[in-house]
């Protein structure tokens, strides 16, 4: 009898213990995202290089497979040009422009990448000994190649890229300036900041830019420092948006923009932050305001009238 | 003297709301706390030179279509994803793979639609094109897949050729980490004068830090 008990004991255990494995394993398995059929990365994103004419340099790109397929990639080299204040990025040759990108080649240590595995990408930039100094851009690009599709569609590769700044080194005009910084006083969440910076010189130069948000408090709310490249002769905007700006708040904006060896500072600006409901919700509270005023006044008002025709028979008698 | 008292009464609502604002501001959940610790796991201290870029799709969209004299249309769909730590963000970018933008079925093809991103266009019969819910001209959407819908549909635009400049389809101005999915939409249309067969072109995503 006790035996069986125990058997009945176990047995209660060993389902729950079964149940709770179940569990688990819907959790790890169940919740887990669907995967993507292909998935590529590459590492750095950017690598800034200064070297003398006549020399070269070597360095390394890793590409990596985080998906479950395998897949095949090719390396190639690409120009690198921006168009307008946004920097619409450009990989297509520039006719008459020096091509930099026959400069540097890449070499892959293997072409298949297993999923969950990665592979050393080796590059070489060699400036030819006539090359004048400045600044030249390239875009060492990882391709997926294509998979087969069986009927008809859209067969989809991705790539992904490493910008190398490339400086050969020489005496090259550098100036720069901070154009614009621009915080409405009024906004509606998220809160935005806008920043324009102006490359003046013959050569690209980063801009380490570095803004916070503080409550009048003085508490940090959002603080964000970001390096962008600025290329010669041309403006770049640069946009920043808090994307957890709460619904209502007053806040100070400032920061620093570094470029060119000296650091700009931001001046400081207040901002009142209200979203639609929060004004709706001010708009109605003022109306309300305003209408209790009115109305006591013209109540108060009343009563003065009553009470003078009250007193004025009294005054008669 | 009672409009002086009202004033006073406005100007104190007025103070109260200046304080109010204050105090929810400074209660507000802090994104960040320093220049290296990007709030609450979110974002990264990934610097200019180690950042790192993933860009993650299907790899293949069907687009079956069974053409009828009145032009039949399919649609079907690919989430792109970007993952990043860049604090500058990226940028998401179409274009084909190949100077030819038409669908290819041996000597035969489909070719691309005319419309642009700005200003989309209505796509008929024997063209095909994609489009992003949401974005640029498209119109909100939502776009669901479908299979041997009647044509004309609406809003697609071309994909442009690998030697022009590519179509960008998003840029981002912060760190996406989580991945960052743009769906994209294909569509094909064709009437019973295109000739049966299997026919396919290749896109190109590129994903770059900003």
């Amino acid at each position: 009898m006790a035996a069986r008990g125990k058997l009945a004991g176990a047995n209660f255990f060993g389902r729950l213990s079964c149940i709770a494995f179940a569990l688990a394993l819907l959790l790890i398995l169940g919740v887990r995202p669907a995967r993507a059929a292909q998935s590529i990365t590459i590492s750095p994103t950017s690598s800034e290089i200064t070297i003398n004419a006549g020399e070269q340099y070597q360095g390394t790109i890793q590409v990596i497979n985080q998906a479950d397929s395998p897949f095949d990639y090719k390396a190639y080299v690409l120009p690198f040009t921006v168009s307008g204040e946004n920097y619409d990025p450009s990989f297509t040759p520039i006719p008459g422009a020096i091509k930099a990108e026959d400069w540097v080649s890449v070499k892959a240590e293997k072409t298949r990448l297993d999923p969950y595995t990665s592979t050393n990408l080796a590059y070489k930039v060699g400036i030819p000994a006539s090359a004048q100094p400045g600044g030249y851009y390239v875009v060492v690009f990882a391709e997926t190649e294509s998979k087969p599709l069986a009927g008809t569609g859209v067969i989809t590769k991705q790539r992904v890229g490493t910008k190398l700044y490339i400086r050969v080194a020489g005496d090259v005009k550098e100036s720069g300036r901070v154009l614009t910084w621009q915080v409405p006083n009024l906004q509606f969440p998220p809160l935005k900041q806008l920043i324009r910076i102006e490359n003046s010189g013959a050569v690209y130069f980063p801009a380490t830019i570095h803004t916070t948000v503080r409550d009048v408090f003085g508490a940090v709310k959002y603080d964000l420092k970001q390096k962008r490249s600025v290329f010669p002769g041309k403006i770049r905007k640069v946009e920043i948006a808090w994307d957890k700006t709460p619904a209502f708040g007053l806040f100070k904006v400032d920061g620093t923009v570094e470029y060119l060896g000296k650091s700009e500072p931001l001046a400081v600006q207040y901002v009142l932050v209200a979203s639609q409901t929060v004004r709706n919700i001010a708009t109605i509270a003022f109306i309300l305001i305003l209408a209790f005023l009115i109305f006591r006044r013209l109540y108060r008002r009343r009563r003065r009238k009553r009470a003078k025709a009250l007193q004025a028979p009294t005054q008669g008698e | 003297m009672r409009a002086g008292l009202s004033r006073v009464c406005i100007s104190q609502v007025l103070f109260a709301l200046f304080v109010v604002g204050a105090l929810y501001a400074s209660t507000a959940q802090a994104n960040t706390t320093d220049s290296t610790t990007y709030g609450s796991g979110k974002y990264d201290n990934c610097t200019y030179g180690s950042c790192t870029i993933t860009l993650s799709s299907s790899g293949a969209v069907g687009l079956n279509v069974t053409p009828t004299p009145a032009g039949a249309c399919s649609l079907a769909s690919d989430a792109v994803s970007v993952l990043t730590d860049s604090t500058s963000g990226y940028t998401l970018q179409l274009a084909n793979t190949s100077t030819d933008t038409n669908m290819v079925s041996g000597a035969n093809t489909i070719p691309v639609v005319s419309g642009t991103a700005a200003s989309p266009a209505v796509m008929s019969a024997n063209a095909w094109g994609y489009r992003v819910d949401g974005s640029y001209g498209f119109g909100a959407g939502p776009t669901t897949a479908q299979s041997n819908i009647s044509a004309p549909i609406a809003s697609f635009a071309t994909i442009p050729a690998s030697n022009a400049t590519a179509a960008t389809l998003l840029v981002t101005t912060g760190p996406a980490n989580p991945a960052a999915t743009t769906t994209t939409w294909y569509g094909l249309c064709a009437d019973t004068t295109a000739v049966n067969g299997t026919y396919t072109s290749q896109v190109t995503y590129t994903a770059t830090t900003n």
